[in-house]
């Protein structure tokens, strides 16, 4: 795929990005929980 | 750290694990999260292998590479406390705030590798690519039904193929992760009753596990629980019903980022006798709406007609397939003949397209020129009250060439004989491909549940030149 307006319509997937995301839009949720630590 | 170092992680279950999956692609590294139970040679040549550039490993698993060559390996010790002192921690405090810049080109560069078990040969490192990880964790969030009000218990080793990509997965949600560093029945059962847990994974055993321990109960809110690994008994999916749990039975292999198929449900099941429900869920389906369908092949690649009973060879191909494995272009050219990734796996394919799992390739067992499958035996075997799991393997016989051996573990507090054991089968299946023997005992397994029937095939077959008879 190329294309002048490549950057417009097509970003490399990478689950990397989830994180990101998920941070920016969830900011106070909890991500993860240590069953030991508590 | 140069862009595609292979950074290598040996940790439980802990956050550093979890977060080793974003971290380390995010830094232009290939995540290679190593399997917990092997032994110090494996290890270090894993290591060695994939050119592993770092190591994190847990406080409690340094022993294991101490014997390990590791020059050239800069070793970080992770004591899991997530507070200053803990060497991870520290390393972390090192690292710039800012964000790394195009620290990726293309979606097909690769993200992490995991090595696969190997029964025989040394162990071969699966390639998956940025693009493959993103659609099955896509792909888990839809089959698993994950939401922003997931709560994800981590039964599953995260080293087994990246978690079946759930470490993503539950994150592109929102999810939450419940961590823990030990898994074991009861305290599967605390974390459900006091934290919420919504979903988790496992191969046939942990569940097995789950449904006979003392603390079991009827849920009281629905658990979604995935279910691979290993083909689940109609008898397990139907106590897991009985419980109020959601089985959802997928099938893949480390090739295919784990799962690639899931036995999707039809309304119009719910009509059916519980019997045969159970059995219609215990088929491995067709592909997850996001992969390829799988087909069901024979020798010459033709598809093997859709009558449920002649067995083929199940094969894959499309964005849920390994790039291929590190470093072995011929194990790669072999696994990929023809255009599609060869699983070894033997299925038929039924008149509604759903596939159902006979056997491994290797595990078949051929008897006065019959097949007889040594999943369909062990269902037969599990079936009987007092069984709690079984696995069936191929015995050397002089006048049939081979024939079916079951290893049986038994409930606590219940007893069976061999006979009766044999006696039960022969009321279900017919009489040829039920148990010769029947040896009562723990069975072997591996890290992630599945039983080694190598092991107990080795057993058998000691002093014989060969293991096919």
């Amino acid at each position: 795929m190329s294309g002048e307006f490549r950057d417009v319509y097509r970003t490399e997937l990478t689950p990397a990005s989830f994180l990101t995301r998920s941070a920016y839009v969830f900011p106070q949720k909890t991500a993860v929980v240590h069953a030991e630590r508590g | 750290m140069k862009k595609h170092d292979r950074v290598a992680f040996l940790c439980p279950n802990i956050p550093a694990m979890l977060e080793a999956h974003f971290g380390v692609p995010a830094a232009g590294g290939i995540l290679v999260a190593v399997n917990t139970r092997l032994g110090s040679d494996e290890i270090g040549y894993i290591l060695k292998h994939s050119g592993s550039r770092f190591l994190f490993v847990d406080h409690e698993l340094e022993g294991l590479v101490k014997p390990a060559d590791l020059t050239g390996v800069r070793v970080v010790r992770v004591d899991d406390t997530g507070a200053v002192g803990d060497p991870y921690e520290e390393f972390l405090a090192t690292g710039s705030p800012d964000p790394v810049e195009s620290w990726l080109d293309d979606e097909d560069e690769t993200i992490s590798i995991n090595y696969t078990s190997g029964t025989t040969g040394r162990p071969k490192g699966v390639m998956y690519s940025h693009r493959g990880a993103w659609l099955n964790a896509v792909g888990e969030v839809i089959e698993a039904h994950m939401s922003f009000d997931t709560k994800y218990l981590w039964a599953l080793p995260m080293f087994h193929c990246n978690g079946w990509c759930f470490p993503w997965g539950v994150t592109a949600v929102a999810g939450t992760h419940v961590c823990l560093r030990k898994v074991e029945s009861a305290r599967i059962w605390e974390l459900i009753d006091k934290e919420g847990v919504t979903h988790y994974s496992g191969a046939p055993t942990v569940h097995i596990g789950v449904v006979n321990d003392p603390k079991a109960h009827r849920l009281r809110y629905p658990v979604t629980v995935c279910v691979a690994g290993a083909p689940p008994s109609p008898t397990l999916l139907g106590k897991l019903g009985e419980l109020g749990f959601r089985p959802v039975h997928i099938y893949g292999l480390t090739e295919t980022y784990g799962p690639h198929t899931v036995c999707a449900w039809h309304a119009e099941w719910d009509a059916r006798p519980l019997e045969e429900q159970a059995r219609l869920a215990a088929r491995q389906g067709q592909g997850y709406a996001l992969f390829d369908l799988v087909r069901v092949v024979d020798a010459d690649m033709n598809d093997v007609p859709k009558d449920g009973e002649t067995l083929g060879e199940v094969i894959m191909r499309g964005n849920n397939v390994m790039t291929g494995y590190f470093e072995q272009r011929d194990a790669t050219a072999e696994a990929f003949r023809g255009g599609w990734f060869h699983s070894g796996d033997l299925a038929v394919w039924h008149p509604d397209g759903y596939i159902e799992l006979r056997d491994r390739k290797k595990d078949i067992i051929i008897s006065g020129g019959e097949n007889i499958s040594t999943i369909e035996v062990e269902q037969t075997v599990a079936k009987h009250p007092a069984v709690l799991e079984c696995a069936v393997v191929a015995i050397p016989d002089e006048r049939w060439g081979e024939r079916p051996k079951a290893f049986v573990a038994l409930k606590p507090g219940t007893k069976a004989t061999e006979q009766e054991v044999i006696e039960f089968c022969r009321r279900h299946i017919a009489h040829f491909k039920c148990p010769a023997a029947v040896e009562f005992g723990d069975l072997p397994k591996t890290s992630t549940g599945k039983v080694q029937k190598f092991v107990l095939r080795e057993k058998e077959w000691r002093g014989k030149e060969k293991r096919i008879n």
